[in-house]
């Protein structure tokens, strides 16, 4: 109070008295002096209220920041540290995390040669550590009167190190970035390659070109690096073995779409593709059109069994060769009798299954592929893929010859598909070649019956137990499948000489979890084929090797004896007896 | 109350004169801090380079021809033959009275000289010498 009053400037300067202490005092006070008093002292408590408040607040607020606070806010710290490195283009990963594709930073050398000394010394030091690069050659560039010439572009770190350790004046680096394939060929239809300024010119380079630009994170595809190469070895023995032109293959998961490995043989290296050839670039698993032979009979067997028309009790008289305008549909190994569905399909009968889709009808036979998606380009994620080669217009006799698989070609990506619908209960998935994250849903299709997927598992199962395709039976791994040998087109006609050797599978076939599909261009018979060179002989041995060697790696245990479904027993066991039946009535006609 | 007024003005210069020395020091250590700070990151980032390089490194290194070959070479192993491969759940039981038993009665009679696959969860695991 006693210095409280004085403060005031107004009051101040009248050399007021001090206040009396009297608490009556105030009302001793007369005129403006008190009652401007009285104005002072009432802003100042109210300032003063003001100001307490405010501090209180924020007293408040800082309490409740340091006792409640739940470690949601942001923190300074983590916003300036970047979780990646930028290295201008995200990576490519396999299923499992192997880099396919990557940037790195190197350095790159370049000198000035007005400030090099010894150009002698300097070019015999550095040829120690570049050893593709002779002492003649850099000493010739560092005789240069320019004041910059390149002496290697892209030097690996160890390189880098050791000619920063020369320490001579005048070499100088350039940093860069450059894009890798630690995994050379093994994939380059699939991952592609970039030019030299990291642009996406084919594969996934291409098609994810925006993606892998803007974002840091990975691009994580559906391969996986080991049944690559375990698919692409053994396409590559048997393309060896069969002196064969090239060769395609598909692993593919039937359940999810997810494609595992794709080869296409002759392949290339990602990191060189300006040095190979059109045909080592070209991919012939999603840009190769082919007429896929006999596997084409798992889509006629399929659509006549799902129809309702056709059971396995019934068949088709096929001894008498079919002919319709100028074509003779002949059996490549005649039975010249009556055979029932399962043998059609297991001794690969041209002229059953002909005459199978032509009582289904050409409007059947074309909805049918269609659902199945053979009827348009796949959808799988590549620019390299083609739309299919159909029959314009699609006459009966087209029916009649695509029922096994010529005069419609297809790419092996979406036969691949189609035999996935097939046997994993009826459903038909998109091909992709980027991993599906668990719990995605997928957009399926339903194009045949669960009951007819089963039929057709234990049919396919028969063929690589009894029929054509016997080659391919590997212990315990209940491999299912079907054979395929097409005539290739060569100027319009069919050569006999030069074919398309095929086996589409899939394992294990009691519940079928990955399709396989192997195809040999322009194998040629051995010896120890007995001169053969058929899917049976070429491809079927093919897919053996690879299903044994990637089965312990995708985790399917083998099955042990009496494992072999009771229904293809059942199957088996009639066809057998109604095949007893037609011989002895061919017998007795003749 | 003179005396205070006299004291208040040398008290507020010393005061200032405190909070700007301290407020010096205080942006010379951040200052100081947000050096080290970029210092800090730019490791980080070359680390993150070398890192990468490592990773690719480790992806050639890892190419399965690559690891095929030092397999051939290094380890005499062969192929599981698929009748020496059995699944956890069909291997006989001896004791069914409790399950303690029933894992003790499995394991023992696990085959200790030859390969055996135990499969856990999709992923197969070998395990037991392969001659």
């Amino acid at each position: 109070m006693k210095t409280g009053a004085p403060r005031n400037a107004n009051v101040r300067d009248r050399q007021l008295p001090p206040l009396p202490r009297h608490p009556h005092a105030r009302h001793l006070l007369a005129g403006n002096t008190a009652a401007t008093l009285e104005i002072g002292r009432t802003r100042l408590l109210v300032a003063g209220l003001i100001f307490a408040l405010a501090f209180t607040v924020v007293g408040g607020r800082l309490i409740e920041l340091a006792l409640w606070s739940d470690g949601t806010t942001p923190r300074l710290a983590q916003s300036t540290v970047s979780p990646r490195p930028f290295t201008g283009r995200a990576d490519i990963i396999d299923r499992n995390g192997v880099i396919l594709a990557a940037n790195v930073p190197t350095a790159s050398l370049y000198a000035d040669p007005r400030l090099i000394r010894n150009p002698e010394k300097a070019a015999a030091a550095l040829a120690k550590i570049l050893p593709d690069m002779s002492a003649v050659k850099i000493r010739a560039r560092l005789a240069s009167d320019s004041a910059f010439v390149w002496i290697k572009r892209n030097l690996t770190p160890q390189e880098h190190y050791e000619i920063n350790r020369l320490g001579i004046p005048g070499l100088n680096f350039r940093r860069g970035v450059q894009r890798i394939y630690p995994n050379g060929k093994l994939g380059a239809h699939i991952i592609g390659f970039t030019d030299l300024d990291t642009e996406g010119l084919a594969g996934i380079e291409r098609s994810f070109n925006d993606v892998l630009k803007e974002s840091a994170v990975p691009v994580r595809l559906s391969l996986d690096v080991r049944v690559q190469h375990i698919l692409t070895e053994e396409l590559a023995a048997t393309m060896k073995e069969f002196d064969a032109i090239a060769a395609a293959g598909v692993v593919m998961d039937v359940r999810t779409g997810e494609t595992l490995a794709m080869s296409s043989l002759p392949d290339f290296t990602p990191g060189d593709a300006g040095a190979a050839s059109n045909d080592a670039r070209f991919n012939r698993a999603t840009l190769g059109l082919y007429e896929m032979g006999s596997v084409f009979k798992i889509f006629t067997t399929a659509q006549a069994l799902d129809s309702g028309m056709v059971t396995l009790n019934d068949g088709y008289d096929t001894s008498k060769p079919i002919r319709a305008a100028r074509f003779t549909i002949n059996d490549f190994k005649p039975k010249n009798r009556w055979q029932s569905i399962p043998e059609i399909f297991m001794y690969s009968s041209n002229i059953g299954t002909a005459l199978m889709a032509k009582d289904a009808g050409t409007p059947a036979q074309k909805a049918f592929l269609s659902k199945l998606g053979l009827t348009r380009a796949s959808s799988i994620e590549l620019g390299e893929v083609s739309p299919p080669i159909l029959p314009l217009p699609w006459r009966d006799i087209n029916t009649l010859t695509i029922s096994y698989g010529h005069g419609i070609a297809v790419s092996p990506i979406q036969v691949a598909s189609a035999v996935a619908a097939i046997v994993n209960g009826g459903e038909l998935i998109p091909a992709t070649l980027i991993k599906r994250e668990v719990n995605t849903p997928v957009v399926v299709r339903r194009v045949i019956r669960e009951s007819t997927s089963r039929a057709m598992r234990d049919l396919m199962r028969l063929v690589v137990r009894h029929g054509t395709g016997r080659k391919a039976n590997a212990e315990g791994l209940l491999i299912g499948g079907k054979t395929g040998t097409s005539d290739k087109l060569v100027n319009g006609r069919y050569v006999r000489d030069k074919r398309i050797a095929s086996f589409v599978g899939a394992f294990p076939m009691n519940d079928p979890r990955y399709v396989v599909l192997i195809m040999i261009d322009e194998p040629k018979g051995t010896k120890k084929t007995y001169n053969y060179a058929t899917g049976g002989w070429v491809a079927a041995p093919a897919m053996r090797n690879v299903v044994e060697r990637i089965a312990p790696i995708l985790g399917v245990a083998p099955a042990t004896e009496g494992f072999e479904t009771a229904s293809s027993e059942r199957i088996l066991v009639r066809t057998k007896a109604r095949a007893q039946q037609a011989k002895a009535q061919r017998i007795a006609v003749n | 109350m003179g005396g205070v007024r006299r004291m208040a003005v040398p008290l507020s210069i010393v005061t200032t004169l405190a909070i700007a020395v301290m407020l010096f020091h205080l942006k010379q250590r951040v200052g100081g801090l947000e050096k080290e700070l970029a210092q800090v990151n730019r490791t980080i980032g070359t680390h993150q380079e070398t890192i990468q390089v490592l990773r690719s490194e480790w992806s050639f290194l890892n190419r399965p021809a690559n690891i095929a070959d030092l397999a051939k070479k290094l380890l005499n192993m062969q192929r599981t033959p698929p009748d020496r491969v059995i699944r956890l759940e069909d291997l006989p039981v001896r004791a069914p009275s409790n399950s303690v038993t029933q894992t003790a009665g499995a394991s023992s009679i696990l085959p200790k000289s030859s390969a055996l696959t135990v499969r856990t969860g999709g992923l197969t695991r070998q395990t037991g010498s392969l001659q």
